[in-house]
């Protein structure tokens, strides 16, 4: 069994670095040192322009910067991903629908692995 | 250094000072946080809100402090180590004391080893902790603050692999 990861890893990534909230707000511009610690405490989530420049910043994936919220994602998708894949294959067979079947397989045998690996 | 498989573990070491306490929260071999936290107030009841909301935000697994029943530590200090570990038991956490001589055989040192050479090894293996380094310190100085950050670091690597 592994831990349940923390949303975000962000606070261990800038203390690495040794910028303080302020730096990290200057290089993402236009935004405060406590919009950056809410971010940190998972008060909030950043928009995707925000998430691309701490991936910049911190020479992290926002994967491993937002560990926990893409478990969480991840489980989603995979349990959405069983469902249209068994609608799928309800359906005749053509091309198109065997090649999503493949992706929605590659999908569900991924999540499969993450949780094989936190078991 | 670590060689037990502790995958499923977060560790949150704590190691109260006069001013306040160092603290470090480590998991799978990742320091994911470290630092120092000043106390304004006297009470121990301080020092436990801060605890609390550490082990909160962090979801700890385990809670360690050093083992102080030998240790030559001041009486505030082994009394907000005491009341740790029954605060950890009453939130039905996993608590650990660990003994000074540990920390040091952890790492690599002799149980003799000075803090900063404790220190020092201690930033070798996590480098983000190199800023952090205190100089040596000369025999007439009182131990520098961030000193007990490296502590609560070797407490949470001793528990880890201990």
């Amino acid at each position: 069994m592994t831990i349940v990861p923390l949303s975000t890893y962000l606070k261990m990534y800038r203390k690495r670095t040794g910028f303080t909230h302020d730096d990290v707000a200057f290089l993402l511009g236009g935004m405060s040192g406590t919009t950056v610690s809410r971010h940190e405490r998972s008060h909030r989530l950043p928009i995707l322009k925000t998430a691309l420049m701490y991936e910049f910043i911190f020479d992290a994936t926002v994967r491993e910067l937002y560990e926990g919220v893409f478990r969480e994602v991840q489980l989603r998708v995979r349990e959405r991903a069983r469902g249209l894949c068994s609608s799928l294959e309800r359906q005749p067979r053509n091309p198109t629908r065997d090649q999503k079947i493949a992706v929605l397989r590659r999908i569900i045998a991924e999540g499969e692995r993450e949780i094989e690996r936190a078991a | 250094m670590m060689q037990q498989n502790t995958d499923h573990l977060r560790v949150l070491a704590v190691y109260p000072y006069r001013r306040g306490f160092g603290f470090a929260v480590l998991e799978r071999g990742k320091l994911v946080d470290w630092g120092l936290a000043r106390l304004y107030s006297k009470e121990t009841d301080e020092f436990l809100t801060r605890v609390e909301a550490m082990i909160f935000r962090y979801a700890i697994n385990i809670v360690a402090a050093e083992e102080t029943t030998n240790a030559r530590r001041s009486p505030v200090a082994k009394q907000k180590v005491s009341r740790l570990l029954a605060f950890g038991k009453d939130l039905d956490i996993q608590v650990a004391q660990v003994p000074a001589v540990t920390i040091r055989g952890v790492v690599g040192l002799e149980p003799k080893a000075t803090n900063h050479e404790l220190s020092s090894r201690i930033a070798d293996y996590l480098p983000e902790l190199a800023i952090l380094l205190p100089r040596k310190r000369k025999f007439y100085e009182p131990e520098d603050d961030r000193t007990f950050v490296f502590k609560a670091v070797g407490l949470a690597i001793a528990t880890l692999c201990g």
